[in-house]
């Protein structure tokens, strides 16, 4: 009668905790509750309580002088939490001060571990029930499996976002490339566009100004021939040889800086 | 008779176009100007049949001229005879309906004959 109703008490302790579990959102609110409510599950000096997940290990410490939250590398495990991590068998051992020394080991070393040991005076006696420390430490192990999933997610999240911003980046400097290119480009056609300018005024000099008083000089052999009055003017002949090459050359160099237009507009 | 307008800013020019005229078409009544704006100005008076155009002229150009005429609808005929062998002068002048011909400089009387002909 005894035993049932402290199992019952045991059990009413452990829901209360376990609620409490559901409630913590980090590491640090587990160590808190740890803290707290431990003292009503069962009796100890000193309590650690050991995750481990691949290579991080995570560690509580509870009892009445040490209280903490270890974190980092296989090296804060002590000696038989490390034989206990790899070999998995239970402790029950009276040390040589008689303290009393109790450890677990569950989960699985795939999905992850948790080591749960138990330190009590040499003068009192461990009162547990094994159901409800499976329980416990099952139920620790799964929340932090849960914040280490967090913990991946967010990790995850934050490679995503900087791979966001240098995508971002990158599409900027590619904008900006583009920008500067059709920047050069204007310049560039701005450029073409005034040597062209300059050729036409070039071929408008030479098809008006230049060509002009040559065709008055021609024009007017031509009359002279029609009416048969250059009897006397032994040099027509030659004059007009002259001016007929000097008239080539002009064509030519207009047709020629047409071309050269031309090209450059197309 | 047909009214023949001559517009170039060289008298020589208009003095050989007016001997040409003469010899190969003596039926015309021939009027030469050495003014653009001036002779812009006679057009409704003189009523020409033709008019041999310049185009490279100070103050208004055969350009400029060709211009103002199509801006008042005179739709009198014209040939232009310039000294310029460009081709982009040529391809100006398509834009014109009122111009019948492009004659370059130094021409033969026939190219005027011909020009008259078609009026």
């Amino acid at each position: 009668m005894q035993n049932n109703t402290n199992i019952r008490l045991a059990f009413e302790a452990y829901a209360q905790f376990s609620g409490k579990l559901m409630a913590c959102v980090n590491i640090e609110d587990m160590q808190g509750l740890l803290v707290s409510h431990l003292k009503y599950l069962f009796n100890y000096k000193k309590v650690r309580i050991a995750y481990v997940k691949e290579d991080v290990v995570v560690l509580h410490q509870v009892g009445k002088d040490q209280i903490l939250v270890g974190r980092g590398e296989e090296n804060i495990l002590n000696e038989f939490e490390q034989n206990l991590r790899s070999e998995g068998i239970p402790l029950a051992l009276t040390l040589e001060n008689e303290e009393k020394l109790h450890a677990w080991r569950f989960g699985s070393m795939g999905q992850g571990l948790v080591l749960f040991s138990v330190l009590t005076e040499k003068d009192e006696e461990f009162l547990f029930n094994h159901s409800i420390m499976k329980l416990l430490a099952e139920s620790l192990l799964a929340k932090f499996l849960q914040f280490s999933l967090y913990e991946a997610l967010d990790s995850n999240n934050e490679k995503l976002n900087q791979a966001l911003i240098t995508v971002q980046h990158q599409n900027d400097e590619i904008r900006a490339l583009a920008r500067s290119q059709k920047i050069e480009l204007a310049e560039k056609t701005r450029d073409i566009r005034a040597k062209n300018e300059e050729l036409q005024n070039i071929v408008k000099l030479n098809a008006h100004e230049v060509r002009e008083p040559l065709s008055r000089i021609m024009g007017l052999i031509g009359l002279l021939k029609h009416t048969n009055s250059h009897n006397g003017i032994a040099e027509l002949p030659l004059i007009e040889e002259a001016a007929l090459e000097l008239d080539a050359a002009l064509k030519h160099v207009i047709l020629r800086a047409e071309t050269k237009l031309k090209s450059n507009l197309s | 008779m047909k009214k023949i307008m001559l517009v170039d800013d060289k008298e020589m020019s208009n003095f050989i176009m007016r001997k040409f005229l003469e010899m190969k078409v003596p039926d015309c009544e021939i009027y030469d100007f050495t003014d653009s704006e001036g002779a812009f100005g006679q057009i409704d008076i003189i009523k020409p049949d033709l008019i041999f155009l310049d185009l490279n002229m100070p103050v208004m150009s055969g350009w400029d001229f060709l211009r103002q005429m199509a801006t008042e609808q005179k739709l009198n005929k014209v040939a232009i005879v310039t000294s310029s062998t460009s081709e982009m002068d040529k391809e100006e002048s398509t834009q014109y309906d009122n111009i019948i011909d492009f004659i370059v400089k130094p021409f033969a009387p026939e190219q005027l004959v011909s020009a008259i002909s078609r009026v």
